[in-house]
């Protein structure tokens, strides 16, 4: 019954569907909730600075 | 004729069948941009106080804006405004396809419809002129069937058709409107408003141009923008996991309800995430008239149980699949991408169908409906074979389902004992990102005037999953650890108002709100973009967000002239008394007073009446209706 995705993915998209592949079962883990949510509260403070100086905007996760 | 326009609205009245064509001055377009804000104004004059919802005399508007059909990413929105039967307040709701630009090149900026037919009747749009046409053939017909039954009789296959299906025939409070197979105007009921009308369908068909005011270097924007676009990796996971690419991260923030918003975890929840259905049954993404974005999905399930009656189909979107998935305990997405298949094929909102499911789950847990109520099925959490079989009794109002078309709160006054399972805000079901994980949202969800409804607040949601805020936010000017913080209300109200000002004119003027939730297209350079198109000056703060707020007013001033109290700011028991139990806003529910009281003083609205102050209404040049609401 599975579908087959019809195009041919370029390099980003394979690469994020290998990601995907790999978090996808993590997400009920509580030590990696725990790892995701460290990185964005500090990518989040660390890019409000540069943000200030004027630098483009860019999603902290 | 302004530039980025048509010029002109179609005015229908169904019980005089009398069809005529309404120019309107440039003065107009200037003020309230188009689409959502064009459409408010015109409902504002036209519906006396004290109104029914389905009364012939309410209006359902098809409006576009000047950024509609346009050569330009995102340029494919249509609006549909009304009176609401779920809110009882001014009820929008947007779509994309095809529809929108078609409407335009007849060369009419919207439709205006009002009265009632005494039998059902579709109304066919061609170059400056409109026609009513019997519709008793197309009457019982799902919204497929009657997209390819008009086409055959017209005999073109480009018409674009919007239409009704069997739940906005029969009166389902959250029926919707659907375009372009699986394109729904969905939310506030206008399908239902037009079922009470006996209008089946809005066809359209037409050649003509939108003249752009600097056309070169219109082009030579957009292409930019389009370059962009394709290179940034956001809309590249767009492309391939559609509206579901951040489902794993609002996951782990405890933004994706469960449970009818009594859990944050679920153990299936990785058998729907955008990778899963991209698996399982995706087989391309789909994109609206000159979008590169290319959001939407395509799916194939050709068979087993849930095999889909044409292939491949319209597949499921991330609040379609937390709705009539998670929300219900579902982790089956061929399951989902079925009951989504009918949704759309009946004409349902997705996102109250599924909440009006889980809370009839809820009520069968605890035995407040039993199995006799629901024709037999056995709606136990997690049952996808109840779910699709509850969508079907919704539709026809068979046993429970003429209670459950009611919307969730009208039922849980029928249900006793259930009310507390209700999660609507303004009666409206809250869309499917939960605000205890988002302090910002739930404010936002308490002040959006078209109650639970988060697309008019969409970059609140983007802020809370760790995004960083726009520039104009009051984040930046002054910034505070506090403000930055999800869970805290400190700080929330001035970017939340921001941002639903600046929401009002993406609806007011067209565009989709994929090119404004993103990075790689700062906001501020929207209103040089449309500048491009109209040939007025639009200044960002000055002129872009004044308009937006022009528009927050009039809207918060017409649901006061409909009834609105400050009561109608209150959230669901559920998300500001039941703290959530699990997951990453465990502990918390939104702290909602001291965010309210900042909202309306900054808004300048009185918080005992809710009405905005005098002087704001005529600084917004409102005079006529600071007259109304303090004469």
């Amino acid at each position: 019954m599975a579908a087959v995705y019809e195009k041919k993915l370029p390099f980003f998209e394979r690469i994020l569907t290998r990601l995907f592949e790999i978090l996808d079962p993590l997400m009920n883990l509580r030590i990696n909730r725990k790892i995701i949510m460290f990185i964005i509260r500090h990518i989040k403070l660390g890019k409000v600075t540069k943000y200030l100086e004027g630098m483009p905007l860019s999603l902290g996760g | 004729m302004p530039f980025g326009y048509m010029g002109k609205i179609l005015r229908v009245d169904l019980t005089t069948e009398a069809v005529e064509t309404e120019e309107l001055p440039e003065s107009l377009y200037q003020k309230y941009i188009g689409g959502l804000g064009l459409a408010a104004r015109i409902l504002y004059d036209d519906l006396p106080k004290d109104l029914d919802p389905l009364d012939p005399k309410n209006e359902v508007i098809f409006m576009t804006g000047p950024y509609t059909g346009v050569p330009a990413p995102a340029s494919a929105r249509y609006e549909v405004v009304t009176l609401s039967p779920q809110t009882g307040f001014l009820g929008a709701a947007n779509a994309g396809g095809f529809f929108g630009p078609t409407l335009k090149k007849t060369g009419f900026d919207g439709i205006v419809i009002r009265g009632a037919a005494k039998n059902p009747l579709y109304l066919w749009v061609t170059e400056d002129e409109g026609e009513l046409r019997d519709a008793q053939h197309l009457w019982g017909q799902d919204t497929y069937a009657t997209e390819d039954l008009i086409r055959k009789e017209l005999d073109n296959d480009r018409i674009r058709v919007a239409c009704i299906g069997p739940a906005g025939e029969n009166l389902v409070s959250y029926a919707a409107i659907i375009c372009d197979r699986g394109r729904a105007a969905a939310r506030s009921g206008g399908a239902m408003v037009l079922g009470s009308k006996k209008l089946k369908a809005v066809a359209c068909f037409g050649k003509k141009q939108v003249q752009i005011a600097h056309k070169s270097k219109f082009k030579e924007i957009a292409t930019i923008f389009n370059k962009k676009i394709l290179k940034d990796a956001i809309f590249k996971t767009l492309k391939l996991y559609g509206s579901e690419m951040l489902i794993s991260l609002q996951y782990i923030f405890g933004d994706v309800p469960i449970k009818n918003w009594k859990q944050s975890t679920f153990d299936g929840i990785e058998k729907v995430t955008g990778h899963a259905m991209y698996k399982t049954i995706l087989v391309r993404d789909k994109a609206c008239l000159g979008c590169v974005i290319s959001c939407k999905r395509h799916v194939r399930i050709d068979k087993g149980k849930y095999k889909l009656d044409e292939n491949p189909a319209s597949g499921p979107e991330y609040e379609t699949v937390a709705a009539l998935g998670t929300l219900c305990m579902i982790d089956n997405i061929y399951a989902i991408a079925k009951a989504n298949d009918l949704c759309n094929r009946y004409g349902l909102d997705t996102i109250s169908t599924g909440s009006v499911i889980a809370f009839a789950m809820e009520c069968y847990e605890k035995g407040l409906i039993t199995k006799e109520d629901l024709n037999g099925i056995d709606l136990k959490w997690g049952n996808p074979n109840a779910m699709i079989a509850c969508i079907k009794l919704i539709t026809n109002k068979e046993k429970i389902g003429s209670i459950l078309a009611l919307g969730t709160k009208k039922a849980s006054k029928e249900i006793e004992g259930s009310e507390k399972f209700a999660v609507t805000v303004k009666g409206l079901e809250v869309a499917m990102h939960d605000p205890r994980s988002n302090q910002m949202l739930g404010l936002h969800y308490a002040t959006t005037p078209f109650g639970g409804r988060h697309s008019s607040g969409s970059e609140a949601i983007a802020t809370g999953l760790g995004s960083l805020p726009s520039p104009d936010l009051d984040f930046v000017a002054k910034p505070d650890e506090r403000a930055l913080d999800r869970l805290s209300p400190i700080g929330k109200a001035r970017p939340i108002i921001t941002i639903q000002d600046r929401n009002m004119m993406f609806d007011s003027a067209g565009l989709c709100i994929w090119l404004v939730s993103m990075p790689v297209i700062p906001t501020h350079y929207l209103p040089a973009f449309l500048s491009l198109i109209t040939g007025w000056r639009m200044s960002y703060r000055k002129i872009f967000l004044k308009t937006g707020e022009r528009i927050s007013n009039l809207i918060h001033a017409f649901n006061i002239k409909h009834g609105f109290t400050m009561k109608d700011c209150e959230l669901p028991h559920r998300l500001i008394k039941e703290p959530a139990v699990d997951g990453g806003s465990k502990g918390h529910v939104v702290y909602l007073e001291p965010m309210l009281r900042e909202y309306f003083k900054i808004r300048q609205w009185d918080w005992e009446t809710g009405k905005p102050k005098r002087e704001k209404l005529i600084e917004l040049g409102l005079d006529d209706i600071a007259d109304d609401l303090w004469s």
